[in-house]
C-alpha cells in the first residue's frame, strides 16, 4: 500500500502531525526508530504554561493553545499554581513585575489562560508554599499552569491518528530512504536487530527524527543545521512542592514540577554533545541543577534523586537563544539541497504541538493538492471530551482516591473502560504500589496505546519509576504483558532483563544521590533468590547455540 | 535506666540471632537489638551458602557439594569473607547451620538427603535455585524428588501475584534445558478458592494470614480436591509460597492427609512470607538460649580510648534514648537493605561510624564506581562494608590492627560479599555470626 506522506519520529511533533494528517484524510505511516515519546519528549517535565516570552506573536499562540488543548484533553490536564520566586529568577524578575501589573487588569480572562496573576507579597509566598523559604523575602508572582504526562499525551495523538487510519511502526528505524532521481519517495524500515521489515513508498517523507535528524536526512545527502541542546530531567524521590516552582537556571527554564507522588526537575537546557547518548552533559549538571533549585527551595539541596534522564532537543542553528523564550519551530524543505519529497521538523515547543502540526499539514496538502480543514483543535483526544468524577470511580470500583485521580488525569473518562479491562485475573489489585498503578491500567495501556516491549510499557505508564525502583512491579508487569502479547517464557525473562538494565542506567545516572537500598533489594530478589542471572546466561547461551 | 550485658549484639537477622545464641552458649549474659524487618526478613527464607552449579549450564543440577563451592569461591576470591576467616573459619559451617537449624525450629530448616549436596527448589518466577537449607514447607519439593514426576503448579488465578502459568512456561524451560534424567512434567493448576473481589486485592502477608485458620486450609483443600478430580493424576503439588503465617508445616500437613499426595510451597521472592516467617523463628528461638531481645533501633554509641563503651537505644514505640552497655559488641546491622550502611551521597556505616571498603581499599567517594553498567554483572557497592581480621575485627583498609578493640562484625556488613553475584546470602551470615559470638566470649 502507498501513503500519502511517511512521518519519521512519534515524539510530540511527529505524533501531533500524524494525526492532523490522519484527520485530514491522508493515508499516513508513522514510523518510530524506538517507541512513541522515548527521544526528547521523554525529558519534559509536562509543564504547559505561557512563559515569559516578550514575543507576542508566540504568547498568543501559546494562548490560543492552551485554551483548545483544555477543550479537547481538558479532563487530561492538572491545573498547577506555578511560583516565580523573583530572587530566583532576577533577571527577568523586572519583567515578571510589570507582567504582574498589566494582568492584574485583566484578570479574568488571565486566569482562565494561566496568565500572570498576581504579584505576592513575602507573607502571603509563606503561606502558599512554605517550601519557599529560602526564597521567600522577595516574595514571587503567581500564575496558572497545567500539567500533562507528555510521552503519554503524545500516545494519545497517536491512538487518535491511528483510529482516524493511520499506520504506526514502532521499533522500526529507518536504514534507507528510497530515492527516485533526486527525490526521496519512500524508506526501508529496519528492526531493532537491524533486520529488514520492508520498504513503504509515499511522495513526502517527514523528518520529525529531532536530534537524529541530521542523520536521516544525510541519507538522502541532505542535511539539518541544528544546534544540538542537551534537556536534562531529574526525578526526585518525594514531592516537594506542592506548586511548580520556576527556577531560573539557564535560559531561565529550569522547573520544579510535583507530579504524583515525586517532584521533577527539569526544563535544564544547555548546548551539548548530540547523538543517541542519554547521559547529561557531565555529572555535576544533576548538582547544578539542584543547587540552584536549593536556593528557592529549603532542603532540595540533600534530597535523593531516583533518576536522571537526558536527551537531545533540536534547535535550528539560526534560532538564536533567547531567556525565556521557547525554541521556534522550523519547516526545512530539502528541495533548496537538491533533495525532493523530504522535509525536516526541527525546534518548537510542547505547548505548540497542535499548532505546528496545524502548519505542516496545510503546507503538506497543498504539495498534494489536497483540501481538508484541520480538526485537531475541535476534536477531543480519546477520553478528553467528558470530565469524570474520580470520587465517584472511587466509590464504584472500590478503589483508593489517588489510585482513582491518577487515572481521570491520564485516561479522562476512559478510565472507566480502564478499570473494566480487568479480566482475566486480578485487574484491581496494585500491580505498583509506589504510584497506584493497577493491572487494570497496564492492559488497558497494552491494548490501546500500542507498547511492544516492556520498556515500552514502563514508559507509557510510568511504571518501575517509584521509589522502589521497579524491585517488584517489573515483574509482575511482565506477566500482564506476556498474557496480551503472546510472549514465551524466553521472551518474558528477556523482557524482564531489558527493563530492569534500563532502570540501572537511568538509576546510575543518579550517583551518588540514589538511595542504593532499593537496588540492592532488587538484586538480592532477583539474583540471589531467584537466581534469573543463571537463567539469564543459559537461556543466552541456548540461543546462541541454536 | 541502663541495660547490662556481657555481650550487645546489634541486629537480629540470621547473623545476630546465631552470634548471640553461640555467645549465650558460654553462660555469657547477651542483648540483642532488633530494629526489626531487615534483610533476613526480605530473604525468600532460604539458607544459601554458595552456588555449588556456577559452572554448569543446566539449570536442574545440583552441581559440585556446597563445601568445595565455599573453597572455589575463597581461593577466588581473597577479600571475601571466606577467604578472610581462613580453612579453620570455613570449617566451622556445619557448626553454624546446626545452631541456625536450632534456633529457626519453627519452620523446620531441612538440608539435601546426602549431606554437602545443595537441593535445588522451583522458585515462584519458575527459575530454579539451588541452596544448602530450606524451610519444611519448600524443601518438600527439592527437585531431585520430582524426576519423572507429573507436578501440578496451583495458583489462584493471580491472586496472591503468582501466576501459575507463567511459572509453570519459565519451569519448563529449565527442565528442558536439562539432562534428561533430571525432568519432570509440570502443569499450571488453577485453583478457584479465593475471592476475586476481596482477595485480590490483598497482598501476600493478609493472603497467608487467612491460611492459619482451620476453616481456610479445609476449605483450600475440598476446592484443590474439586481441581484434581477433573484433571490428569498429579504425583506432586506446588503451592504458592503463602500457605500460613503463624502454623505454615501444620496447614501443609493437613493439607497432604486431605490430598494424598505430597504438597510444598514454591520458593519465594521478596517481600516474602517465609522471609518474614524465618526472621521471627529465629528471634523466638533466641528465647530458648536465655537471650534478652530489645526491640528498638540503636541510634548512637559512646567511643572511647579505642572501645565502644555502650550503645543507645531507642525502643519501639518510645521517644526517649536509653543506654545498653556492654563488654563486647557484635556488629550484626546488616547492609544496605537491612541499614547497617547507608547510602546518602556517600556510603557510611552509621552506628559507630566504621571505615567501609570496597576491594581491599577505603571507600572512595568516586561513586560512579559503584554500579556496573550491566545488570548481570557483580555491583560493586554490594561488596562494600566493613574490612575484618582473620577474627571479625574491624580493620580500616590501610593499618593491620583493629579500630575498635571490643567489637566484631557479622553478617552481611562484613566487605568482600556480593551476595547476588555470590549466592552465598543467609549461610554465610550465619557462619560469621558464629564466629564473632565465639570470639566475643573467647577472651
Amino acid at each position: 500500500m502507498a501513503f500519502d506522506a511517511i512521518i519519521v519520529g512519534a515524539g510530540l511533533t511527529g505524533a501531533a502531525i500524524a494525526r492532523d494528517c490522519a484527520r485530514r484524510g491522508l493515508r499516513v505511516l508513522l514510523c518510530e526508530a524506538r517507541d512513541i515519546g522515548s527521544g526528547s519528549t521523554a525529558v519534559e517535565t509536562g509543564l504547559l504554561d505561557i512563559g515569559v516570552s516578550s514575543d507576542r506573536e508566540r504568547r498568543r499562540i501559546a494562548e490560543a493553545e492552551l485554551e483548545l488543548l483544555q477543550r479537547i484533553a481538558g479532563p487530561l490536564l492538572t491545573r498547577l499554581p506555578l511560583l516565580w520566586p523573583l530572587s530566583a529568577t532576577a533577571a527577568i524578575g523586572t519583567r515578571l513585575r510589570q507582567r504582574a501589573q498589566i494582568a492584574r487588569a485583566q484578570l479574568p480572562r488571565a486566569a482562565r489562560l494561566g496568565g500572570y496573576r498576581i504579584a505576592l507579597t513575602p507573607p502571603e509566598l509563606r503561606a502558599i508554599e512554605p517550601a519557599l523559604a529560602a526564597a521567600a523575602s522577595s516574595g514571587a508572582v503567581l500564575t496558572h499552569a497545567w500539567w500533562t504526562d507528555v510521552p503519554h499525551l503524545a500516545a494519545l495523538l497517536v491512538g487518535d491518528a491511528i483510529e482516524a487510519g493511520a499506520e504506526l511502526r514502532t521499533h522500526a528505524r529507518v536504514s534507507a530512504l528510497l530515492r527516485d532521481e533526486s527525490a526521496v519517495v519512500g524508506v526501508t524500515l529496519v528492526d531493532d536487530r537491524g533486520e529488514s521489515i520492508g520498504s513503504h513508498a509515499a511522495p513526502l517523507v517527514l523528518n520529525c527524527a529531532g536530534a537524529g535528524s541530521d542523520d536521516l536526512a544525510a541519507l538522502a545527502y541532505g542535511a539539518v543545521a541544528l544546534t544540538p541542546i542537551r534537556c536534562t530531567l531529574v526525578r526526585l524521590a518525594r514531592r516537594c512542592t506542592g506548586a511548580a516552582i520556576a527556577l531560573g537556571g539557564p535560559s531561565a527554564g529550569l522547573r520544579l514540577v510535583p507530579v504524583s507522588h515525586a517532584s521533577v526537575l527539569g526544563g535544564w537546557r544547555e548546548p551539548g554533545p548530540g547523538g543517541g547518548d542519554t547521559r547529561p552533559r557531565s555529572p555535576s549538571v544533576v548538582e547544578r541543577m539542584l543547587a540552584i533549585a536549593a536556593r528557592a527551595v529549603e532542603g532540595l539541596a540533600a534530597e535523593p534523586v531516583l533518576e536522571v534522564a537526558s536527551a537531545v532537543q533540536a534547535r535550528a542553528a539560526d534560532d538564536p537563544p533567547q531567556e525565556g523564550v521557547p525554541r521556534r519551530f522550523r519547516l526545512i524543505d530539502h528541495r533548496a539541497q537538491g533533495v525532493g519529497g523530504l522535509f525536516t521538523i526541527i525546534g518548537g515547543a510542547a505547548l505548540e504541538h497542535r499548532w505546528i502540526a496545524e502548519q505542516v499539514t496545510d503546507a503538506l496538502c497543498r504539495l498534494l493538492g489536497r483540501g481538508g480543514r484541520c480538526v485537531t483543535g475541535e476534536r477531543a483526544l480519546l477520553g478528553g471530551d467528558a470530565a469524570i468524577d474520580s470520587g465517584r470511580l472511587a466509590a464504584q470500583f472500590q478503589i483508593a482516591a489517588d489510585v482513582a485521580d491518577r487515572l481521570v488525569a491520564r485516561y479522562g473518562w476512559r478510565a472507566h473502560s480502564a478499570l473494566r479491562s480487568n479480566e482475566p485475573g486480578a485487574g484491581l489489585a496494585l500491580v505498583c504500589r509506589c504510584q497506584g498503578i493497577s493491572g487494570a491500567e497496564l492492559m488497558h495501556a497494552l491494548r490501546h496505546e500500542a507498547p511492544r516491549t516492556l520498556s515500552d510499557l514502563c514508559r507509557r505508564t510510568g511504571l518501575g519509576s517509584g521509589p522502589c525502583g521497579g524491585q517488584r512491579c517489573l515483574r509482575e508487569a511482565a506477566r500482564i504483558a506476556r498474557e496480551a502479547h503472546c510472549w514465551s517464557a524466553s521472551e518474558l525473562l528477556s523482557e524482564l532483563l531489558a527493563a530492569k538494565q534500563e532502570r540501572l542506567e537511568s538509576a546510575r545516572r543518579a550517583l551518588p544521590r540514589l538511595p542504593l537500598a532499593a537496588l540492592a533489594l532488587d538484586q538480592m530478589a532477583h539474583r540471589l533468590s531467584a537466581n534469573l542471572d543463571r537463567f539469564w546466561r543459559a537461556d543466552r547461551a541456548r540461543r546462541g547455540r541454536a | 535506666m541502663t541495660w547490662h550485658a556481657d555481650v550487645a549484639v546489634i541486629g537480629a537477622g540470621a547473623a545476630g540471632c546465631v552470634a548471640a545464641a553461640a555467645a549465650a552458649r558460654s553462660g555469657a549474659r547477651v542483648i540483642v537489638v532488633d530494629g526489626g524487618a531487615g534483610a533476613t526478613a526480605l530473604s525468600s527464607g532460604t539458607v544459601d551458602v554458595a552456588d555449588p552449579g556456577a559452572s554448569s549450564l543446566d539449570p536442574l543440577d545440583a552441581g559440585a557439594p556446597l563445601a568445595s563451592a565455599v573453597e572455589e569461591l575463597a581461593r577466588h576470591e581473597p577479600q571475601h569473607p571466606y577467604s578472610r576467616i581462613g580453612a579453620a573459619g570455613r570449617a566451622q559451617l556445619p557448626a553454624a547451620l546446626g545452631l541456625l537449624r536450632e534456633l529457626a525450629a519453627d519452620v523446620d530448616l531441612v538440608g539435601a538427603a546426602t549431606p554437602e549436596a545443595a537441593m535445588v527448589v522451583a522458585t515462584a518466577l519458575g527459575t530454579v535455585k539451588a541452596t544448602a537449607l530450606a524451610q519444611h514447607t519448600i524443601a518438600g519439593g527439592h527437585l531431585e524428588r520430582l524426576t519423572g514426576a507429573r507436578v501440578g503448579v496451583a495458583h489462584f488465578g493471580r491472586i496472591g501475584l503468582f501466576d501459575g502459568r507463567a511459572s509453570v512456561a519459565t519451569l519448563r524451560l529449565a527442565v528442558n534445558g536439562s539432562a534428561p534424567e533430571r525432568r519432570f512434567e509440570s502443569f499450571p493448576l488453577e485453583i478457584r478458592f479465593l475471592r476475586r473481589g476481596r482477595d485480590a486485592r490483598s497482598g501476600v502477608f493478609e493472603l497467608a494470614r487467612l491460611f492459619d485458620s482451620d476453616e481456610m486450609v479445609d476449605g483450600l483443600a475440598r476446592a484443590t480436591q474439586a481441581t484434581l478430580r477433573v484433571s490428569s493424576r498429579l504425583q506432586h503439588l506446588l503451592l504458592p509460597p503463602l500457605i500460613g503465617l503463624q502454623r505454615p508445616c501444620a496447614a501443609l500437613q493437613k493439607l497432604e492427609q486431605a490430598l494424598g499426595l505430597p504438597v510444598s510451597e514454591v520458593c519465594a521472592l521478596p517481600p516474602s512470607v517465609p522471609g518474614w516467617r524465618l526472621a521471627r523463628a529465629l528471634v523466638r528461638g533466641l528465647a530458648d538460649h536465655g537471650v534478652e531481645v530489645i526491640r528498638g533501633r540503636a541510634v548512637g554509641a559512646s567511643i572511647g580510648d579505642g572501645e565502644v563503651r555502650g550503645v543507645d537505644v531507642v525502643e519501639a514505640g518510645g521517644k526517649t534514648m536509653r543506654a545498653l552497655r556492654a563488654r563486647r559488641i557484635v556488629l550484626a546491622s546488616g547492609h544496605l537493605v537491612g541499614g547497617g550502611i547507608r547510602a546518602d551521597r556517600r556510603l557510611m556505616e552509621p552506628l559507630l561510624g566504621l571505615p567501609l571498603t570496597l576491594d581491599g581499599v577505603p571507600v572512595a567517594d568516586a561513586s560512579e564506581r559503584w554500579l556496573a553498567p550491566d545488570y548481570l554483572q557483580t555491583q560493586p557497592v554490594l561488596r562494600a562494608g566493613v574490612a575484618v581480621n582473620g577474627e571479625l575485627r574491624p580493620l580500616d583498609g590501610r593499618h593491620p590492627q583493629p579500630v575498635l578493640r571490643n567489637v566484631h562484625v557479622a553478617g552481611s556488613l562484613i566487605a568482600g560479599n556480593d551476595p547476588a553475584s555470590h549466592k552465598a546470602g543467609i549461610g554465610l551470615c550465619a557462619l560469621t555470626g558464629w564466629l564473632a559470638g565465639r570470639a566475643a566470649v573467647a577472651d
